[in-house]
């Protein structure tokens, strides 16, 4: 069966990258380097106004005082930050009032990528803001949106449209001396989304945005700002994939979320960025603060995330629980294949009293890769009754990749309720040999086993994403078992 | 803060070399030497290492602290275990106390203090020291080896059964005294045997001891260790072990800390043979403001071995608990076991507890789990308790003595298992 | 003995109990039947002192004794005994350790003397016989790993241990076999007593045919609204409760 399993094995990983290909658009693209003088490019070409840029100029002057961190379980070339472009927008910028003036070589990418904003218009509902490097080209469903008051647009946008609502979020939830990464995405974030569902408003439509690398060498900083007024609901989505490269590409997104009283927020995402080739080079590196603040009492932010892109991933998409009976949720599947590196989980901080948060994280490592689940629950003291249930399970695939479990548990309050499992197993042999016996073949059986395995989380994802994320998991891992 | 971290760290380690010379000298000059080396270039452990994120230790770096033999007559009666019949080993502020202490020295066991070691037995514990801490440079084992108050080394021979267990007595009096007293060993292949260690303080005044043990399992042998920890409040502890194992051989630990101060235990156990066996249980009920921190390690290297783990406390008052279990699964160690679980009752709102419970796994035939819990009590078992009117503190004891009676009923040696159950009782913590 | 007057009580902010009365004197055996949601086992923690029970209005008084005043563990040692429904496992601790410390806490605060190891030996010998209760289960855990069967005449072996004055006796026949039931019934009958008193909050009229009440009150929707001779618990058992809702309907 292993003879058998390493010949599978090097027949997928002799596969190219699905999704490795480069569009070729003329950009618009700043000299590398990072001082003030690209800042200050960088927000005139936004044409941002003045408060912005004295907010990035103080981020760039925390984040030289800042050191990168180096606590988690991966390893890696530093970036030279000096020799990144830290600004590409597509030269050729459409000012759109249909989908049919788009650029043909855009259009073509999105089809190969499998997100025609038609299809999906026509088909899901969906109303996708879809970012080519780091510009917003096009945005759809605008005008059925704004009916609801709910604002879905680029950042950029939103700091010149609603300065009022971006200046007075934004850093309040990620702040600028956060963490490394933070403050530089904070100096020179180029584009993302912002959206704002007003009170009481039930947003009826999943609200997308890929995001997608696209020129050589080009960092990406989106920053995203969601806000979700009292009693309101939205779903967001969040997908990606990115071009093969030589060169490792740096990826420093913030993702900021604020639900106030009795509102709820879903934030979904599925990440399948080049992971770099079958001998560990090049890859993106995936560096991201993700956190969500529960400000108002019986307020919910869910993160859902489907990980299997990426050679270094850096990433806890964290919840806040601020107000009394809030609740904080993290699904996660994160598949490890090759060389890659991931150092992935949440942090769930309850503050207010009756706050409730639930952690299922399922690890699977393929490969000679390295999966870490990082999780930290603090439980302050102001939280009576607090509870808090985690669940962290590794799968392992070949007997030369490695799976980690660091939960961080701080109590602080007698009235909570903490508990953590955690497994670590190896896929199970006799369930193989079953599905085998009963005519499956080896590798529908993995992904069923798989899928099986991670099922909590993916039934956790909106049905369009739920069927993208199988069969990513299933091509990640084809002919993966030792 | 790290300009002041530095200069303590030049004041005790200058204080240091010019009040003691390492009784591992002794053995060998080098290894103090390069235990000095390396001490030069390791930072004093602070909450800005991750190993030390829960527990300070500025409470101990800005004290100064003095190495000092005792001088005074004290009744230790009342940490002698009743009816065990053992061979006591004490040590008085590090200083191993000749007149309170069995040494021996025939064909099957050996246990001497390393100034009296010679030939093959002062060579057999030269290897067991390089062997462990050579590779642990962590701040504390290293000041430990440059600075040995007092060492003792056993040894047993091959298939020996040795039928006194042998009881290790750390006390401590006088303010502000260091002792770093050091324990070395080997249970030779196909042996039997049982420590007890023991840590007390005679006059409950401010002292801070800082003490390794070593001991190697060799082929086949089975090792029994209790440890049962009754500190002052003053107290600060840091006891690091090193147990490794070879092919085959069985070792369980019970580390019972009733009290202490401020107290760091640094177990670590290599699994370093196949088909070997680790049990590791603990408990530690915190009280007032106690600080109790339990990091262990159990590190498989080599396949087909099993590893089982269960810490519990009870945290009372401003108590702190910390706990970080960290089980390593190295490439070779296909096929382990390896169970890790630690519970926590909180018994009061200052109450704090911190745990960490780690998986590094790098083989994939294996099956490893942890689980951790942190709650008040089953409220529903109480109410039981009280609708059966049981008074509600009284209750509690009976949940608390029955939580923590899980890893006390480990404790295969009845009379340590009486001696602390009376001692907790006392204390109000058991009935 | 028991006096309760216009009791009403609610968990979760849900009323239950809507002006309950009842008056139980010694020696009395009462039976209190009704539909699922009417509110018996909400009587029985309320009796016992529950404390997600709250009591919003009325008062309920125990041999002159205001009972809300009182701590759940107070309301055992004044002699109230509750047979759950539903026994809570404790791991780690023994039964006889924990019905020992219960009996010594109970007969301290009715000022009596602790009780010697050798006489409370021989009243669990005597008193596991009365239930069939082998003694393999005495030295156990507290219910861990009893079956059913065996939870249930644990409930009643540590009634006839600690003799309370009140006995309630919350649906301990649901869940029995009618061996088990017979011998729970056995146990309990071997109790009565002109001085002792039960409650019986059953679903099932079986029960009674082993355990004869001398009421049976029809609990629905937080009250009383009917009670009778033990003929009520048959009537019942005949027509179910829907004559008893509409009744209360034309009411």
């Amino acid at each position: 069966m292993a003879y058998e399993g390493d010949k599978i094995l090097d027949s997928v990983t002799q596969k190219e990258y699905e999704f490795g290909f480069t569009t070729n658009i003329e950009s618009d693209k700043a000299p590398a380097g990072l001082n003030e003088d690209i800042i200050r490019l960088i927000s005139e070409k936004k044409r941002e106004p003045s408060w912005m840029l004295e907010w990035r100029l103080e981020a760039f002057a925390n984040w030289k005082k800042m050191t990168e961190p180096s606590w988690a379980h991966v390893h890696y070339p530093q970036p030279d930050f000096q020799s990144i472009s830290y600004y590409s927008a597509p030269k050729s910028r459409p000012k759109l009032n249909s989908l049919d003036e788009l650029d043909p070589e855009m259009r073509k990418t999105m089809n190969k990528l499998g997100i025609s904003l038609e299809e999906q218009k026509r088909l899901s509902g969906v109303a996708v803001d879809f970012v080519m490097d780091s510009v917003s080209v096009a945005t759809s469903f605008k005008g059925k949106l704004a009916e609801l008051g709910i604002i879905f647009c680029s950042i950029s946008e939103a700091i010149r449209e609603h300065p009022e609502l971006v200046r007075k979020y934004i850093g309040t939830v990620v702040p600028r001396t956060d963490n490394f990464y933070a403050a530089l995405n904070s100096s020179v974030f180029t584009d993302g989304s912002f959206c704002y569902i007003p009170k009481g408003v039930r947003c009826p439509m999943e609200l997308s945005t890929y995001f997608r690398i696209n020129e050589g060498g080009t960092g990406q900083f989106e920053r995203t700002l969601l806000i979700a007024d009292e009693g309101s609901y939205v779903s967001y989505l969040e997908g990606c994939t990115a071009p093969m490269r030589d060169e490792n590409q740096l990826h420093a997104a913030v993702v900021e979320l604020i639900a106030h009283k009795d509102a709820e927020i879903k934030y979904s995402t599925v990440q399948n960025w080049y992971p770099g080739n079958d001998e560990g080079v090049g890859g993106v590196f995936n560096f991201v603060t993700k956190r969500g603040l529960c400000e108002g009492d019986r307020s919910k932010i869910s993160w859902t995330q489907v990980e299997t892109g990426s050679a270094i991933t850096w990433k806890y998409p964290s919840c806040i629980l601020k107000g009394d009976s809030s609740v904080g949720e993290f699904y996660s599947v994160a598949v490890t294949n090759k060389f890659q590196q991931a150092d992935t989980g949440t942090k769930m901080t309850h503050i207010g009293k009756n706050t409730k948060s639930t952690i299922i994280s399922k690890g699977i490592s393929a490969g000679k890769s390295q999966n870490s689940y990082r999780g930290l629950v603090h439980i302050n003291k102001s939280a009576s009754h607090a509870r808090n249930f985690s669940q962290c399970d590794s799968l392992l695939m070949t007997d030369t990749c490695g799976a980690h479990t660091f939960p961080y548990i701080e109590v602080n309050n007698k009235t909570a309720c903490v508990e953590h499992e955690a497994t670590t197993s190896k896929i199970g042999e006799d369930q193989i040999f079953y599905c085998l016996q009963r005519g499956i073949d080896m590798e529908k059986a993995i992904s069923l086993i798989v899928n099986g395995y991670a099922k909590e989380v993916l039934n956790k994802l909106p049905m369009e994403f739920a069927v993208e994320a199988q069969k990513l998991l299933a091509v990640s891992l084809e002919g993966s078992v030792g | 803060m790290e300009t002041i971290a530095t200069s303590t760290k030049e004041q005790l380690l200058y204080s240091l070399e010019t009040s003691i010379v390492s009784s591992i000298d002794h053995l060998h000059p080098e290894i103090s030497a390069s235990a000095k080396e390396t001490l030069k270039a390791l930072e004093f452990p602070s909450t800005r290492q991750e190993e030390w994120k829960y527990s300070r230790t500025t409470r101990i770096s800005s004290e100064s602290w003095e190495v000092r033999k005792s001088s005074a007559t004290y009744d230790i009666s009342s940490f002698r275990i009743k009816d065990i019949d053992a061979d006591e080993i004490v040590f008085i502020n590090g200083f191993f106390c000749p007149d309170l202490s069995t040494v021996r020295n025939n064909g099957a066991i050996s246990v001497l203090p390393f100034s009296q070691l010679d030939g093959q037995l002062k060579q057999q514990a030269l290897n067991n020291i390089g062997s462990e801490t050579s590779r642990h440079n962590s701040f504390f084992t290293a000041l430990n080896t440059a600075y040995c108050t007092d060492g003792i080394f056993f040894f047993v021979q091959k298939n020996t059964v040795v039928h006194r267990p042998i009881h290790f007595l750390f006390l401590q009096e006088g303010e502000r005294t260091l002792a770093m007293p050091r324990i070395s060993g080997i249970v030779g292949s196909g042996s039997k045997m049982h420590i007890v260690t023991s840590y007390g303080s005679l006059d409950q005044k401010k002292a801070w001891n800082n003490a390794v043990i070593e001991i190697t399992i060799e082929q086949n042998a089975s090792l029994t260790f209790d440890k049962v920890q009754l500190e002052g409040d003053q107290n600060f502890s840091i006891i690091n072990e090193f147990f490794r194992q070879h092919k085959d051989s069985r070792f369980s630990i019970s580390t019972l800390t009733v009290d202490g101060g401020w107290v760091r235990n640094n177990l670590n156990i290599f699994l370093d043979g196949t088909h070997c066996e680790s049990h590791l249980n603990g408990f530690y009920l915190p009280r007032g403001n106690q600080h109790i921190d339990n990091h262990t390690l159990v590190d498989h290297l080599l396949p087909h071995c099993e590893s089982n783990e269960l810490y519990k406390g009870v945290i009372y008052d401003r108590g702190k608990a910390v706990f970080n279990g960290k089980v390593f699964v190295r490439p070779d160690a296909q096929k382990t076991n390896a169970y890790q679980n630690n519970a926590n009752i909180m018994m009061s709102d200052d109450a704090t507890v911190n745990t960490k419970p780690e998986l590094e796994i790098y083989a994939d035939d294996v099956k490893c789990s942890h689980g951790t819990t942190t709650g008040r009590f089953d409220e529903s078992a109480l109410f039981y308790l009280r609708a059966r009117g049981l008074g509600e503190e009284s209750a509690r004891k009976m949940l608390s003595s029955a939580f923590i009676g899980e890893v006390l009923n480990k404790v295969d040696n009845q009379f340590v298992r009486m001696y602390v159950q009376d001692i907790l009782t006392t204390r109000g913590l058991w009935v | 003995m028991l006096t309760i007057k216009n009791l009403y009580s609610t968990i979760d902010s849900k009323q239950i109990l809507r002006g309950l009365n009842l008056e139980v004197k010694p020696g009395e055996v009462h039976a209190i039947m009704g539909p699922n949601g009417s509110g018996k086992s909400t009587l029985a923690s309320v009796l016992a002192g529950r404390e997600e029970y709250e009591v919003t209005d009325g008062e309920i008084a125990f041999n002159g004794k205001n009972l809300l005043e009182l701590a759940p563990e107070d309301r055992a040692r004044e002699g109230i005994f509750l047979a759950f429904q539903y026994p809570v496992e404790i791991p780690g601790v023994s039964n006889i350790n924990f019905l020992k410390a219960a009996l010594n806490e109970i007969r301290n605060y009715q000022g009596k003397e602790q009780i010697s190891a050798k006489d409370f030996l021989k009243l669990v010998n005597e008193k596991s016989k009365l239930v069939e209760l082998d003694g393999q289960l005495t030295n156990r855990s507290v219910n861990e790993g009893f079956s059913g069967g065996e939870k249930k005449r644990n409930e009643i072996f540590q009634m006839a241990m600690l003799e309370p004055k009140l006995a309630i006796l919350d649906e301990t026949d649901s869940g029995l076999d009618i061996d088990a039931l017979r011998i729970v019934a056995n146990g309990v009958n071997a109790m009565r007593s002109p001085e002792r008193s039960f409650i019986v909050i059953t679903h099932y009229q079986r029960l009674l045919d082993y355990i004869v009440p001398d009421f049976v009150h029809v609990l629905y929707k937080g009250r009383i609204v009917k009670s009778g001779s033990k003929e009520l618990a048959l009537d019942l058992e005949a027509k179910g409760y829907d004559w008893i809702k509409e009744e209360e309907v034309t009411q």
